[in-house]
Parts: structure tokens; sequence; C-alpha cells
């Protein structure tokens, strides 16, 4: 070992050498002591002396180089019990020092800890150390519960009981105990079983506070029935069966609120139109949320899904491993079926026409745009597009190739996105920012503005009827009835942003489906404060569609498409692997659905 | 005039650690001065000096019984150990070698000088201070550490931070060597030497006072002797007594004592001289 070397390893505390390994001179070997070293010569006389740094010694002479200043010490006993039996891991760092102020001290530490020549580490010092540690430390340990010590400071504990045992036992030992740096004590054990225990204390909250919800729901129910104008609202009801199911439901044991799968069952029993009767009556007793009416949302089955993945459509058949795939010009952003299958591009909507060819409608202008066309939407001789860089396009269906027309460029422009453009009736609806706007199909007349309070960018749309709703960044998803723009009614408040919305009927209750890159299809029962979850099994989802037998879904890498019944929403029925097939993710996908046969 | 004292001697007062340190370093620093200052030293073993400058000296320090009092700080004391030990006296010694070569022989010892401390440790240790003075068994064990070879002379200062218990006088004389006892009296410096003829000048090792400060410490004295003033028995045998300093010097002091102060005479008519008050 060198002395450089010596210097250099901070792991190393002391050095023991003579002066012919260390003196420099043909004649005289003389030695000067480092800086922040103390050295301890013993001369071949038998006489010693104590030097500091930078004097000399020269002459034959063993040395014992110490280095001065603190050292600290990390010492971890991992076995130790709390009085409660526990096991705790109690790591300690301590500040010591070698006591070079005495050459009587300095003896000491020569006589009993560096008994050998070479070198003297940090290691030799903690092995020193940690039995009278750990007995210390056990101690104090195994005086104390593990909610005393687990992640607690006890640091003046530690020091006040260190301090004198350590003294002791450095005394005459050439070593200095300066002070305790720090302390900690982990239980692993007591962290879980703490957590186990808040849990449980957390779930006997929720249970607690879920019974006093219903407690009061059923207070609230009751008082409704005794208030006179509620008494005339059931009255108004044109069939007692109603009043009935609504009166059983409301006095049924504890529990007044109607969950989806006793509605599902009802409605089998009584038939679809009691139930939307009971809803729609319910409804009218909390004010609330706009509710398409019976009518207006019609119970379909899907029976097509189509996937827009690179420029290729893939048509799942439920019931048939293998899709069948479309091709397209170019990569589709976009895909609708609407008497036929329509894709949208970054600069162009192209239909598949029955004949199988496709035909091209481009965007007008020259711009090479980021983005695609993200809705289409086909009603009467013409065919719309919407595109966050060119806003709302349209078509006549009849003359492909000639480019499209633009509408309402005034509201559009102003806005970094206009989306998610739908045909209701004979009124198209499209967002353009944070406003949804509904138009004649052919009079392009001005058209009606639907806001939302505070305003955040539109995402997604669905259009059922009389009733409009609307998904924004923000997470919101609000609601309108389509008489009253003015009147925007918050249906829920997510955190995150809404990519898609669709409606569905599922066991004759209209069904509001949302995605929000969450693990599971949310399907918000319109009228009534329940929601189902198909859950994706761990997956994000994003794109949705939704019929009353099926719901479909892509995750969020856009690899899967995951198919649920809609009366099994535990899991997923099927998954296809669209990824395997086009290499590319999935970019939006489509039902082709048809009228239910019970509806 | 007829030395009649009737007064009793004072109780020794208690030294604490750190007055028993500052004069056990003191002590080993002023022999060493000495021995410094020393161009020869007598043996009377083979009648010869011998040079004692650096050339033909070894020092070796005894810090062996250091290790006694770590033993029983630890025993004894339940915290501030290195405190303690820091304030401690550590009874350390100091041996000086004189060698000698003659033409065609080995460097020989031929005579040593040294000086060694002791102190009651474990009372103060116990206590923080003690007054009792040290007995004949330390000073065996004092003499036992330092005097080892026959055939050398060993001249020994035996110092302890307490005084010495009366007993001790009678043991200063050995077949080769000579003890001197040292202590402090009255706050000052006091050595007792046995009378022999084999001393010669190597008393001197072991003065540990200059002139100057035995005067001013007996004038120091006689400020506190006011009965034995009054009573006319402030003489030069009693201050001999009590500080062990030589005749000579203790009559130069009654001289200064008595030039300074008009009230205070030097009766000299009839030895042993003394300090006398006069009124008017």
């Amino acid at each position: 070992m060198t002395l450089e070397a010596f210097l250099a390893d901070r792991n190393l505390l002391a050095l023991k050498t003579n002066s012919a390994a260390l003196g420099k001179g043909l004649f005289r070997r003389e030695v000067t002591i480092p800086l922040h070293t103390s050295g301890l010569v013993f001369h071949s006389d038998g006489n010693l002396a104590l030097l500091t740094e930078g004097r000399k010694v020269d002459g034959d002479f063993e040395i014992v180089l110490a280095k001065n200043g603190t050292i600290v010490l990390e010492l971890m006993f991992p076995d130790l019990r709390s009085s409660d039996s526990f096991p705790v891991s109690a790591t300690v760092r301590i500040a010591v020092s070698i006591d070079t102020r005495r050459i009587d001290v300095f003896k000491d530490f020569v006589a009993s800890l560096f008994t050998f020549p070479g070198t003297l580490s940090t290691r030799d010092v903690k092995t020193f150390l940690a039995p009278e540690l750990k007995r210390v430390l056990s101690e104090l340990i195994s005086a104390s519960p593990a909610e005393q010590l687990h992640r607690k400071d006890l640091s003046r504990d530690v020091d006040g009981r260190l301090a004198p045992t350590l003294e002791r036992l450095f005394f005459g030992q050439g070593l200095r105990y300066e002070k305790l740096v720090d302390s900690s004590f982990l239980s692993v054990d007591f962290e879980s079983r703490q957590k186990a225990d808040a849990q449980r204390r957390e779930n006997e909250h929720r249970l607690s506070e879920e019974r006093d919800d219903k407690e009061r729901q059923l207070r609230r129910f009751l008082g409704f029935l005794e208030d006179p104008q509620v008494k005339g609202i059931l009255e108004t009801l044109p069939d007692d069966r109603i009043k009935g199911l609504i009166l059983a439901e409301l006095l049924r044991d504890k529990n007044a609120s109607i969950t989806a799968e006793e509605l599902i069952r009802k409605s089998a029993r009584h038939g679809e139109e009691v139930v939307q009767a009971i809803l729609e009556s319910l409804q009218k007793l909390m004010g609330a949320t706009p509710v398409p009416s019976h009518a207006q949302v019609v119970a379909e089955s899907a029976e097509r899904i189509f996937v827009a993945a690179g420029s290729t459509v893939y048509e799942v058949r439920p019931g048939e491993p293998e899709p069948a795939e479309h091709r397209f010009p170019e990569a589709l952003r976009s895909v609708r079926f609407s008497a036929t299958l329509l894709g949208g591009s970054k600069r162009a909507v192209y239909v598949l026409s029955p004949s199988g060819q496709v035909l091209g409608y481009p965007l007008p202008g020259a711009k090479d745009p980021r983005g695609g066309v993200n809705a289409i939407a086909s009603g009467g001789p013409y065919l719309f597009a919407t595109h966050s860089e060119y806003g709302l396009a349209r078509w006549r269906a009849a003359e492909p190739g000639a480019p499209g027309e633009l509408l309402y460029s005034d509201l559009t422009l102003r806005n970094k996105t206009t989306r998610a453009v739908q045909i209701s009736g004979d009124r198209i609806f499209f967002a353009t920012g944070s406003e949804v706007y509904a138009s004649s199909l052919h009079d392009g007349s001005n058209p009606v503005r639907f806001g939302s309070d505070p305003p955040s960018t539109v995402t997604c749309l669905v259009v059922c009827g009389s009733a409009l709703f609307a998904g924004t960044e923000d997470g919101s998803i609000w609601g309108w009835d389509a008489a009253e723009p003015d009147r925007p009614s918050l249906v829920a408040r997510k955190k995150e942003r809404i990519v898609t919305l669709r409606l569905a009927k599922i066991g004759g209750i209209p069904h509001l489906f949302y995605s929000t890159r969450d693990l599971a299809v949310r399907a918000r029962a319109l009228g009534l404060n329940l929601e189902i979850a198909y859950e994706s099994g761990g997956a994000s989802v994003d794109f949705l569609d939704a019929a009353s037998d099926l719901v479909c879904a892509s995750d969020s890498s856009g690899r899967k498409l995951l198919v649920w019944k809609s009366t099994a929403p535990a899991r997923p029925d099927i998954e296809v692997d669209i990824w395997r097939q086009a290499g590319k993710p999935i970019l939006d996908l489509w039902m082709k659905k048809v009228p239910s046969p019970t509806s | 005039m007829v030395n009649s004292r009737v007064y009793r001697k004072a109780e020794p007062e208690p030294v604490d650690r750190k007055t028993a340190l500052v004069r056990e370093e003191g002590f080993l620093e002023r022999f060493t001065g000495n021995i410094n200052n020393t161009p020869a030293i007598f043996n009377p073993l083979d009648g010869k000096f011998y040079d004692a400058s650096v050339r033909n000296r070894v020092m070796r320090t005894l810090d062996d019984r250091s290790q006694d009092v770590k033993v029983l700080i630890r025993k004894h004391a339940e915290r501030d150990l290195m405190k303690t030990y820091e304030e401690m006296p550590k009874n350390p010694g100091v041996v000086f070698e004189i060698w000698h070569q003659q033409m065609f022989a080995n460097r020989q010892l031929r005579v040593v000088a040294a000086a060694a401390s002791t102190s009651p440790t474990e009372e103060m240790i116990r206590r923080g201070s003690s007054a009792n003075p040290a007995r004949p068994e330390d000073l065996k064990r004092v003499v036992d550490l330092v005097a080892s070879q026959e055939g050398v002379f060993y001249y020994i200062g035996a110092f302890s931070t307490t005084g010495w218990t009366e007993p001790c006088r009678q043991l200063l004389v050995g077949g080769n060597y000579l003890v001197a006892l040292s202590d402090v009296a009255h706050g000052a410096w006091r050595t007792t030497f046995a009378p022999d003829a084999r001393w010669r000048s190597s008393m001197r090792l072991f003065d540990l006072a200059t002139d100057e400060e035995k005067i001013e410490a007996i004038r120091a004295f006689a400020r506190r002797q006011t009965f034995a003033l009054l009573m006319d028995e402030l003489t030069e045998d009693y201050v001999y007594e009590e500080l062990g300093y030589p005749i000579p010097v203790i009559r130069e002091a009654f001289e200064v004592i008595a030039s300074e102060d008009r009230f205070v005479r030097l009766e000299t008519a009839e030895v042993p001289y003394r300090l006398i008050r006069v009124y008017g």
C-alpha cells in the first residue's frame, strides 16, 4: 500500500508502515506527515513521538499514520424485534474520529485496534463497534412497540443510549464518539399491517357512507312521495303498473335506488315501454339530465365492426374468426358506415361503392395538413366531413373527385378543432372549439349554438332525437335538450378527456357510453345515477362503439379490438389482434347496426 | 531565644485533579529543564563525572502507569470518562540514561537521572480531589520502576501531588540510588534530600525552583504566618522545615521582608535567625 493510495481511499483510516517504505533520499530517510493526518512514530531506540501534519521525521522508524477529522459510519441491523414481535430493521449513522491529540491515547488506538501491519479500514471499525451497537439498539427496540419505532425519529433516545455506551467502549481504544448523525427504524411487516388496517378502515368507512347515502336516499324518496306535487306527477302516469313499480322500487327494503340489473329484469317481465316510462317519470322527478325519448333510441344489434388501421379497414363479423379487409388509397384517420363504407384520410374522404370501387372526395386547396378527417356523415345528396385544419366540408355524393366546399368557415377557422360531424333527422351537428352547432341540412341557415360553462374544447359528440351530448377535453360530459341550447346540464365530470361518446339501448334503458383512456368503457344509464363498467382486463381503452348486444373498443395502444357482450361487462368476450394483421394501430372504429328484432 | 511553638500545623488541603495534573506536568518540565542545564553527572559507584550532553543521553518516558489510571476510571466513572482522564494526573515519569563509551569497549550505561510522579489516583477519580499524602509503598513503586540494573547509579526524583507521609523520608537512600522527595508546600516547590555525601552536585537536578522563586515563596509564606510572627517564632528553621529551602536563601528572603516592612525586623543576634514584630 503506497502512501498516495492510502490517502486517496476514503475507506482507509490508518496505515502502518516504516521508514524504508516511505523515506526519500539516498542516505537520509525523511518523511513529511501528509495533510490531514497525524503520525505516531516508533523510533528504533524505543522512543515515541506524535507528529502533526507538515512535520518531518527521519531516521529508522515505524510509523502509524491516522487520518484526522470525523468519519461517518453506517451500520444496519436488520434482525431486531420490537416489544410486539415485529421484525425491525435499524440503521444508524454515527460520526467517530481517531483521537490523535494525545500521544498516550493515540498509542491506545494502535495497541488495541491496529495490532496488525497494513491498513485499518472503516470496516474494521464497524466490526469493532457492531456488537455493542447492536446490544444498545436491541435494548431500545425490544422495549418499544413497532408503532413507536416504525419511521419515527428517535435520534434523541438513540443518542442518549449510544453516547455513554460508546464513550465507555471507545475509552482506552483511541477512538472518540462525536455524534449520532441519524437513525432510522423500519418494520416492513408493521407497515404492511398498517396498510391493511387502513384499507379495512377505509372500506368500513366507505360501507358506512354508502349505507348512510342509501338511508338518505330512501328518506328523500319517501319525502318525495309525501310531496303533493310528486303525488300529482305520479297520478299523471298512464298505467297503475308503472306507479306500482316505482313505489315498489322506492319502498323496497332499505335500498331505494334502482339498479341496472333490476331494471333489465323488470324490462324482461313488463316490457321496455313500462321501464322507459318509469325512467322518464323518474327523470321528471329528478329534473336534470336530458333523456332521449324511448322512441328516439332504438335497440340495435351490431352486424359488423369496421376498424381503420393504416390504409385498411378491417371488417369484423361477430362469430367469424378472420376479419375481411378493405383497402383504401391512403392511411385513414376515421371510418363510418352509412349505406356504404366511408373512410376519412388526411386530405380526402373515400367511399367504397357497392361495386368495390373506391371514390375519392378531396378537400379543397393544397394544404399539407398534419391531421386527418375525424368524422364523416352522409345525409341526403351530401357527404359531410370534419377536419380540424379545414373545418366542416361538404361534397355532393354524386360528384366524386370534385373538391369539397367548406361550410361555416367563419365559425371553424377561429378554432383549432372541428370535430364530430353527425346528422340526426334533417339537422347536421358539428363541434368546433368549445361549442356545438346545429344547422338545417338543406337551407344552411344560421346554426344554433350549444355552449357549456366553463367552456372546454369538445372532443366528441352524440346526437339522438331531442338529446345532444358532448364530451370535452377537461373531462366533462354536457347534455342539452335540442330545443334548449342555452341550458346545458352536466351529465358527468371525469379527470381525463372524453375520447368517444355513443348512445345505445341496453336492457331497454338508453345508456350513454364513454371512454376516458380508463381501464373500462363506461355506460351511464341516462336519467339515473347508475353506471356500468365494461372492464378491459388491464388495458386502457380509447375509441368505442356500442349497440344493444355488443360493445366494442380499441385499447389505447391501438393493437387490439375488444368486444363485450352488453350483458357481460366483467371481461371482453373477444379480443382481436389487429396489429398482428395491419402492423398499424387502430385509429377509429365504427359499428354497422341493424334494428334489433325485439325492438 | 527558646523555640516554644504551641500552635498546630495546618491540615493539608485537598488537591483536585486539575491542580494535580498541573503540578505533575510542572515537575517533569522543571526536572527536564535541570537535566538540560547539567553538563555532567557524578557516579558515586566509580567516583567519576559523566558527560550528560545530548550525545550521551537517552531519554525515555514512562507512561505505563496511565493504563492503571484508565482501568480505574473505567471501574469507577459512570460518564465523561475521557474528560475525567484528561483532567487526571497520569503518574508519568521520565528517565535520562547517561551512556559512556570507553576506548575499545561497548557503550555502557553508567548513571541514570529519573523523575516520576505519583498521585492518589483512585480517590481523585471517585471524589475529584484528595489530601492523602503518598505512602512508603508509593515511593517504593517509583524506585522499583526506575532502579532496575545493578552497576548503574540512579538519582531519582519522586514527586507526589499531595505530599509525602513522614515515613517516606526514611527511605531515600539505597545501595545504588538516592531519592529526592518533591512536593508542593504552601504553593511552592519543595524538595527533601536524604543527607548523603553521594549527592555532590546532583542535588541541583531536583531543585525545582529558582532562588527568586524561593524568595518569593518565602515572602508569601511569611505573609500568611501572622501568629508565628507575633509569637517571634518565624525562624529560619521553621521556614526550612516547611519549605525545605537552603538557610542562606531563607536569610536573604528574611532580609528582603525586613527591608520592605518597617514593622518587621530581622533578629540575627542568635541562631536561628528570626523575623520579629516591632511596634512604633
